[in-house]
């Protein structure tokens, strides 16, 4: 646990040393402030407010900025070479691999936290769910995790940046809108199946609604679990490549 | 010299690189193959041509570089990677299980404030109370996954509670088109709650649709369309009233046609579980289980027989709704009597009589001063309850005669006036005079004054009997029931006599209220959203850039 501690704190404190994570915190809440500025204003008279609105856009807002966090991760280190360095210390692989993704998620929780601005302002306008919000907040965090999973294994798979951000986006993407697969699969067991693996349907239809579902919090633990493992048998494959 | 290392690369097409090049392309040609079979489920031209290139280039691979292939499979790489794939994958199948179990668990907490997920209390004892095991049957295609997964909670609300009693399936309307037809399903969607028969499937003739929003809102397109928990438990409850509910029309006495004038509220009755039949009352009196006697305007009057026979059903607590004509024909004979011996028996347990009039209504604004459409009701009844704001119904009464009600009725009677004419009308004996000049009525010394009774109800409470007595019949054929609130009257009269929506309707949970605020407070909400919150993390970051920058 010691050695997962330092590299997270080491992974953390690059985040807050390097302007591109307040870049994107910026672009990301201004986002999301035009977004539920929008919603408040269609809904004001008509529609009672919903707090998890923010943060459903935050999540479709996370396929394209987690890989920017997550990018250089590993591809960053793998370029350098610095890799091997980590490697010759007393670390076990998977220890380099958690501490870097605990050390991203940590930065993500940061950052949602940062919209409790967003609840705070609906509960002065309106009385809101709070239960609602506090659900999808907890989903929001597991989605992010997960996010970063699909991220740091694509930056193990690369050596560039570039290609491992876009790969993560890509991978994100095809993961949340899997959620329509109906409509183009014919076989519509297959597609309840590709259908259960989608983000959106795993967050939108039960956190974001209010309901924390067990299966679908096994379903983001699994998906960290499975490709923090792939990704630390990616680093391990330097060992004997 | 870099330019002169360039001009030196040349591509190299050894038949090594050829056997790799091979095995790529072989290799994502079987996964297109595998993919292309999982979509399309069939061995479609696509998946042959794909297998065989994928085939061709793995064979290419063997032939031209067998030694490659070989250590690729035995070598160090392979044994190291396939382990850690077998580790991967192991790891898969064990997340996998895990959340094949944790789905079936249905385990899941409902954090909404008001309990949306949770099965209302109000809800709970219909679910326990079920007198025999339903099917929650859920039709969405392929299409409406979405609305799919969003409704399941709902729907698991049910099959949770009880699930010994309630079982629950979905079924695809595109896949199962039988199925869905069984069910009268035309669409992409509904939700259909049934009894089960001998042999364990939906009976059809126990079935009941749940109303969906599209069913009150049919313009909203089908994926906007939903059910919510309280519909479901209504169509609940209709299927549990089913058969309950006994409604019985007199016939034999020139009484309206039910199987061809008025099949409207016939088939309506039926369409939400109430059985309907008829009855000669000259043959028998009115059976035990029967809930209401309806007398749709005879032309010919009862006998002291009939009369006794509708007195007797009164007697013991039962419900009847007569529509009686004024006699604009010389045959309608209904009442018309003197000493009939239903109006006599009407006067005296009732306190209500019929008027034997025409009723004129100046204020009507229809083409005709006959055509009396109802200008004053008995505040808050039920019977005049148009909708959930208060308001009333105003039906129309083509050709109508008012009623007479006794100044002090028997003392276990209440007798209300429901709907009455303006205080203009004036109700016209003289029926020769009125069929002379139907379009020219004067108001005369001898008419009666307004305000008339149109509509008259009238409870003992004693026995519990009901009684309705409306003086026009016209109201409830195919052809008007549908113009001037006819329906809401209609549904309310039955609804008063037997009491079935309370027995059906779930009263719904307080709703959120809409966002209500000035413009100056979203002004201020978007400065800190949009403004002030990105600016301070962008500051923030450009503080942090100048720092490394100067360091």
């Amino acid at each position: 646990m010691r050695h997962i501690g330092i590299i997270f704190r080491r992974e953390l404190a690059q985040y807050f040393s390097s302007p591109i994570a307040y870049f994107v915190a910026f672009a990301v809440l201004l986002l999301t402030g035009f977004t539920f500025n929008n919603d408040l204003a269609l809904r004001n008279g008509r529609a009672p407010v919903d707090p998890a609105l923010p943060l459903i856009y935050l999540a479709q807002f996370s396929v394209f900025f987690v890989p920017l966090l997550t990018m250089r991760l590993l591809a960053e280190e793998n370029r350098e070479g610095t890799l091997e360095l980590l490697m010759t210390l007393p670390l076990q692989d998977y220890q380099i691999v958690l501490g870097k993704f605990l050390g991203a998620w940590a930065y993500y929780t940061l950052l949602i936290s940062l919209t409790l601005v967003h609840q705070v302002l609906m509960l002065w306008l309106n009385p809101v769910d709070v239960g609602v919000a506090f659900a999808a907040y907890i989903g929001l965090w597991l989605f992010g995790g997960a996010s970063i999973a699909v991220g740091m294994f694509f930056s193990a798979l690369n050596e560039n940046q570039i290609v491992a951000a876009f790969l993560g986006m890509a991978a994100l993407l095809i993961l949340w809108q899997a959620d329509l697969v109906g409509n183009v699969l014919n076989n519509r067991a297959l597609a309840e199946f590709v259908r259960s693996l989608s983000f959106q349907s795993n967050y939108s239809y039960s956190f974001a609604i209010g309901i924390v579902r067990f299966d679908h919090t096994v379903f983001f633990v699994g998906v960290m679990s499975v490709l923090l493992l792939a990704t630390a048998q990616i680093v391990q494959s330097r060992r004997w490549r | 010299m870099a330019s002169e290392g360039k001009s030196q690369r040349r591509i190299v097409l050894d038949r090594l690189s050829v056997a790799r090049w091979g095995s790529a392309v072989g290799a994502t040609a079987l996964i297109v193959a595998a993919v292309a079979l999982l979509a399309g489920g069939e061995l479609s031209p696509v998946v042959v041509i794909a297998a065989l290139i994928g085939m061709g280039g793995l064979s290419l691979w063997m032939t031209l570089a067998p030694e490659d292939f070989r250590s690729t499979l035995t070598g160090r790489r392979a044994v190291y990677g396939s382990n850690s794939l077998l580790i991967v994958l192991l790891f898969i199948g064990s997340v996998l299980i895990v959340y094949g179990m944790a789905a079936r668990s249905g385990i899941a907490a409902d954090f909404t404030s008001r309990g949306y997920y949770t099965l209302k209390a109000n809800i709970r004892p219909i679910i326990q109370q079920l007198s025999r095991p339903i099917q929650i049957t859920a039709f969405y295609s392929r299409r409406l996954l979405t609305n799919q997964a969003l409704e399941a909670p709902i729907l698991r609300l049910f099959s949770d509670a009880a699930p010994d009693k309630i079982r629950l399936v979905y079924a695809d309307p595109d896949a199962q088109p039988i199925l869905a037809g069984q069910f009268g399903l035309r669409s992409a969607y509904g939700i259909f709650v049934s009894y089960l028969d001998a042999e364990g499937a939906p009976d059809p003739n126990f079935t009941v649709k749940v109303l969906t929003a599209r069913d009150r809102l049919p313009d909203l397109p089908v994926e906007e369309d939903y059910v919510n928990e309280r519909w479901i438990a209504e169509a609940i409850l209709q299927l549990e009233v089913r058969g309950r509910f006994r409604v019985l029309f007199s016939v034999g006495n020139g009484e309206v046609n039910l199987d061809n004038d008025a099949t409207g509220i016939r088939d309506g009755l039926r369409a939400v579980g109430i059985q309907v039949a008829t009855l000669d009352l000259s043959r028998e009196g009115v059976p035990e289980g029967t809930t209401a006697l309806i007398i749709l305007a005879p032309v010919r009057d009862f006998s002291q027989e009939m009369a006794d026979r509708v007195a007797a059903f009164l007697e013991r607590g039962g419900k009847v709704l007569i529509m009686a004509e004024p006699a604009f024909r010389s045959d309608i004979r209904f009442l018309q009597a003197e000493d009939s011996p239903l109006a006599q028996y009407l006067w005296r347990a009732w306190g209500v009589r019929p008027n034997r009039d025409i009723v004129f209504d100046p204020l009507s604004f229809n083409e005709t001063q006959y055509y009396v459409r109802a200008a004053q009701f008995l505040e808050g009844h039920p019977i005049v309850q148009k909708d959930q704001t208060g308001s009333a119904a105003r039906p129309l009464f083509p050709i109508a005669q008012s009623w007479q009600l006794a100044a002090e009725p028997p003392s276990e009677v209440s007798l209300k006036s429901i709907y009455t004419t303006s205080p203009q009308a004036f109700g016209k004996l003289d029926l020769r005079e009125v069929a002379r000049n139907p379009d020219r009525a004067i108001r005369e010394a001898a008419d009666l004054p307004g305000p008339l009774a149109l509509v008259v109800a009238a409870e003992n409470q004693r026995t519990g009997a009901r009684l309705l007595l409306v003086g026009d019949s016209d109201w409830v054929t195919n052809d008007l029931i549908v113009a001037f609130d006819g329906q809401i009257l209609w549904t309310n009269m039955i609804d008063w006599l037997i009491g079935f929506l309370e027995r059906v309707t779930v009263e719904p949970a307080f709703g959120q209220l809409p966002l209500s605020v000035p413009s100056r407070d979203l002004e201020l909400t978007a400065l800190i959203t949009v403004g002030v919150l990105p600016t301070a993390i962008l500051l923030l970051g450009m503080w942090v850039w100048w720092r490394r920058a100067r360091r």
